[in-house]
């Protein structure tokens, strides 16, 4: 997967500050993960824009899958956040994607959790960030979106992670700190739970 | 095969992880049973509304909140102490170094305003309590308000070196399983309950300088477990909640 680093914003370049030189003279546009991780620990900011653009939808779709579309943003940029100022931890042991996931999950549940002490910020906002129009039924998908958000966090990501993403239970496991058999009795509960929600609607779109 | 059991595998059945003689099993319970059969295709349905949702994409603005982040807790980073972002670059020495400077820092004060009620700080922290070694000539009540400066030292000392480990391993946190956050939040409730409780029972006015000797050893005791869970030794749990 490739970026072009055209698509920057201009007005980042007030931010940018000068850091070390990476090995070729300029960030890397075409590399692997570990390049990648290497050249951020060193504080490329062009690296680090890269590595944004390289994962930005896969841990906005989870986010926003799990903590609902008003506190979808927020939650994204403390994951980003935590995933620069903690890569020097990150020592490879698994995949950068699986890595990254876990801190997007970890992030949405911390935040799920806060927000249920507080219950004046349960109710989801009225508005929401523009959503890419969802490819079959846009009401029930609607729905669907509805109802995982009255999942219990712990099945919501795992759901949201093996059918929404299509990471396989081994992975899920990785990101989620459990045993493979646990995230195939959480999936099986929460589609359940969601056949129970949405109920005859999904005979009816077939 | 009943409908309970079919039921039960659903997911295990759409997902292609059953074996041919099973799969079989539940494919002729699902000609016979028109229920489970709606089920399974209530099912297949949420999977592939699932599985067809177009990937998300965040607004423009959310790199530079990222980046703007990212550039101030750099600047938070210069402002720090240098002491202390040594001591973050050797995060993995600084529980050592907390008992370190809690063990060299130990004194024995002998509090001896009479004969009869001598003392010894055993594990005292502070600079102050170095100097703190008293003589039977020295004026009873000047020992006693330096014996409670010491131990108030002590205390604070060993308070600060918890504190700084215990925002250490928060950074942590995020890369943490729900379930081992809650391990280490039970652990960290746990001391802060024992030192509590420890507190209580000693009361602050004593100057029994050994009936502290229980806090000590459990402020030790979670710096100890501060210090393995910022080196990865982490509490092993078992499944997901």
């Amino acid at each position: 997967m490739s970026l072009r680093i055209s698509e920057a914003h201009s007005s980042l370049k007030a931010l940018a500050i000068v850091g070390p030189k990476s090995r070729s003279g300029t960030a890397p546009i075409e590399t692997d993960d570990a390049e990648l991780v290497e050249a951020c620990r060193r504080g490329e900011s062009k690296a680090m824009e890269l590595l944004y653009h390289r994962y930005k939808r896969r841990v906005f779709g989870l986010v926003t899958r799990i903590v609902g579309p008003s506190d979808s943003e927020e939650v994204v940029q403390e994951t980003f956040v935590r995933i620069f100022r903690g890569l020097a931890k990150f020592r490879g042991d698994s995949q950068l994607s699986t890595w990254i996931y876990r801190l997007a999950v970890n992030c949405s549940l911390s935040h799920v959790s806060k927000r249920k002490r507080r219950p004046e910020c349960e109710e989801l906002s009225e508005h929401e960030p523009a959503e890419a129009p969802p490819s079959r039924d846009p009401a029930l998908s609607k729905r669907l979106q509805e109802a995982l958000l009255t999942l219990p966090a712990g099945y919501r990501a795992v759901l949201v992670l093996h059918d929404i993403e299509g990471q396989s239970h081994e992975q899920c496991a990785k990101i989620l700190g459990c045993r493979i058999g646990t995230s195939k009795s959480q999936l099986h509960k929460a589609r359940m739970r969601m056949r129970e929600i949405l109920g005859s609607s999904l005979r009816a779109e077939e | 095969m009943h409908c309970k059991e079919a039921q039960r595998k659903s997911s295990a059945y759409l997902d292609g992880e059953l074996g041919d003689e099973q799969s079989s099993a539940v494919r002729g319970h699902l000609r016979q049973c028109q229920t489970c059969e709606h089920l399974f295709e209530e099912e297949s349905a949420f999977i592939e509304l699932a599985s067809s949702l177009e990937p998300l994409e965040p607004t423009d603005h959310v790199w530079e909140q990222i980046s703007k982040r990212i550039a101030e807790e750099e600047i938070a980073d210069s402002d720090r102490p240098s002491w202390r972002r040594w001591l973050t670059d050797r995060r993995l020495l600084l529980g050592g170094f907390g008992v370190a400077v809690c063990a060299t820092a130990a004194v024995a004060l002998v509090v001896s305003g009479d004969a009869t009620s001598s003392q010894t700080l055993a594990s005292g922290t502070g600079e102050d309590a170095g100097s703190l070694t008293a003589s039977a000539s020295v004026d009873p009540q000047t020992v006693a308000q330096e014996t409670t400066q010491a131990l108030s030292d002590a205390d604070r000392n060993y308070q600060e070196t918890i504190a700084e480990l215990r925002e250490m391993l928060e950074e942590d946190r995020a890369s943490w399983s729900a379930e081992v956050a809650l391990a280490v939040d039970a652990k960290l409730a746990h001391f802060r309950r024992s030192a509590t409780r420890e507190r209580f029972a000693v009361g602050d006015a004593t100057l029994l300088v050994a009936s502290r000797d229980p806090i000590y050893a459990t402020y030790r005791e979670e710096i100890s477990f501060l210090q393995s869970a910022l080196a990865g030794e982490l509490p092993r749990v078992g499944g997901m909640q």
